[in-house]
């Protein structure tokens, strides 16, 4: 009987979880933008496209190419 | 229009303004900002890993990750939908995500001194991010890194469960690593092994397995057929550096040279052969059998045999050719005709059987490279695999001097091409 009540902590827990696990990442619209950090063209460094930690700006950004 | 827009925006600190480049060259997208005068940062993304199917695109983002739009018109500035009204959407709203940096820390490791243990064994994101963060050194370690690097990529398309995504990774590692180590030359190497006709087959496949990527097919057009060109790619190159040099700045110098098919604009019309005589009818001038020099080609196929997404049938080639003189070898062409004849495949076309490398650049005696085009007369409809040409053959011309003050040969090398597109 004492675990019952564990075991319904520990459900919560995991549905909490999953749930959280089913953002998708991608660049469509309410997606989750790839937390990639990529290297600066023309320069030295690199970039991470979510900005770093703290970083409350929102993000206009261009994918494009050159040709 | 919304980059000089959103430029107070940026100043007053309520919005960060980032770039991503879908190019295999870092170097060409670095010209292109200076000459536009972008000052915002812009990333190098050459194995998309970011998933985007076409350029360009624009996407506002929230603090956080969450993308609240994906398809920002780049005139529209005002009213609905508009930057303007997104941006107030977005001010002050934090989306609560989770963090997994599942990048960085590879890239934090790539970027660390090289250990003679360093490999990226069988995990593709290390594997990229050793690329990605390479500092093109030609140094025993560094190259030994790097090659362990695409060899983890190319392994990886090699598996029964390989994606689309993995050929096209592993394509992008090719081409990397021909552009920093130049042809691969491991003796009794094949025809279509080498670097970069590895690069167009893994691009080829992952094209063939997702026609709608078109950021996987520019780079097949990149240094494909003429006649399957949107556009040219980089014809904007000699203005660009015109226009620095006015304004009294000075672009770096390529380490990749652009191709002819790079600057070659696209088009409908078809190549009007000149007739003219094969220079060694009877083989008459000795073969290099003391491989004084290695012939390494490349063919790049139409984009048109994965889908009916082209303007025009296809069957067309173009095709790459490098000549790599050994260590103690100098091209002479003062010694010579220097030239590539090819047997036409009746019914194909090129604007000429004999093409004359003498035309290259002096710096690239060296290593004489040129690229052309095969055109079928008469190629199937869009969507059709192309006719069956197998394959096409000739010969190569080129005068050697053999040491400082060595004596000059002119030397004869055939070539038997293989033209099919890879599956």
């Amino acid at each position: 009987m004492a675990l019952r009540p564990l075991a319904l902590i520990v459900f919560l827990l995991c549905s909490s979880l999953s749930a959280r696990q089913v953002q998708v990442t991608g660049t469509a619209e309410g997606q989750v933008l790839p937390d990639l950090e990529l290297p600066l063209v023309g320069t030295e460094g690199t970039l991470r496209l979510r900005g770093e930690a703290g970083d409350s700006r929102p993000i206009l950004l261009v994918t494009f190419a050159s040709w | 229009m919304w980059h000089a827009a959103t430029r107070e925006l940026v100043a007053a600190g309520r919005l960060r303004v980032i770039g991503v480049v879908q190019e295999q060259h870092r170097e060409r997208a670095a010209l292109w900002l200076k000459w536009q005068g972008i000052e915002w940062p812009v990333a190098w993304d050459p194995f998309n890993q970011l998933e985007v199917k076409l350029v360009p695109k624009v996407l506002a983002v929230q603090p956080g990750g969450l993308v609240l739009k994906d398809r920002l018109h780049p005139n529209r500035i005002e009213g609905e939908g508009g930057l303007l009204e997104v941006m107030g959407r977005m001010q002050g709203v934090t989306a609560e995500l989770e963090q997994p940096a599942q990048f960085g820390p590879h890239l934090a490791r790539a970027r660390g001194a090289i250990t003679p243990d360093d490999d990226p064994g069988e995990f593709v994101p290390a594997a990229m991010a050793i690329l990605l963060m390479d500092r093109q050194g030609m140094d025993a370690g560094s190259c030994s890194r790097r090659r362990a690097a695409v060899r983890t990529l190319v392994d990886r398309a090699l598996a029964p469960n390989a994606s689309a995504r993995d050929h096209f990774r592993a394509g992008v590692a090719q081409r990397l690593l021909l552009d920093l180590e130049g042809p691969s030359q491991r003796p009794g190497e094949q025809p279509n092994e080498g670097r970069f006709q590895g690069a167009l087959n893994s691009w080829s496949r992952a094209l063939s397995l997702d026609p709608g990527q078109y950021i996987w097919r520019r780079r097949i057009q990149q240094w494909g057929p003429r006649l399957d060109k949107p556009y040219p790619f980089y014809d904007w190159v000699p203005l660009a550096r015109k226009e620095l040099a006015a304004r009294g700045l000075k672009p770096a110098v390529w380490k990749v040279l652009l191709s002819g098919a790079e600057t070659a604009k696209g088009g409908y019309d078809l190549p009007v052969p000149v007739i003219q005589e094969n220079p060694d009818p009877l083989a008459r001038i000795p073969l290099d059998e003391k491989q004084r020099a290695i012939l390494h080609w490349a063919v790049a196929p139409h984009t048109g045999f994965a889908g009916p997404n082209v303007r025009v049938a296809p069957g067309t080639s173009r095709v790459h050719l490098s000549l790599v003189p050994a260590e103690d070898v100098r091209i002479e062409p003062e010694g010579g005709p220097l030239g590539i004849w090819i047997d036409l495949p009746d019914g194909w076309r090129a604007r000429s059987s004999w093409i004359d490398l003498q035309s290259v650049g002096e710096a690239d005696y060296q290593n004489p490279r040129l690229d052309f085009e095969l055109v079928a007369s008469a190629p199937g409809p869009p969507g059709e695999a192309p006719p069956p040409v197998p394959r096409l053959t000739g010969f190569v011309l080129y005068p050697v001097c053999i040491g400082e003050n060595g004596v000059c040969n002119l030397l004869r090398r055939n070539f038997d091409l293989d033209l099919r597109p890879a599956r």
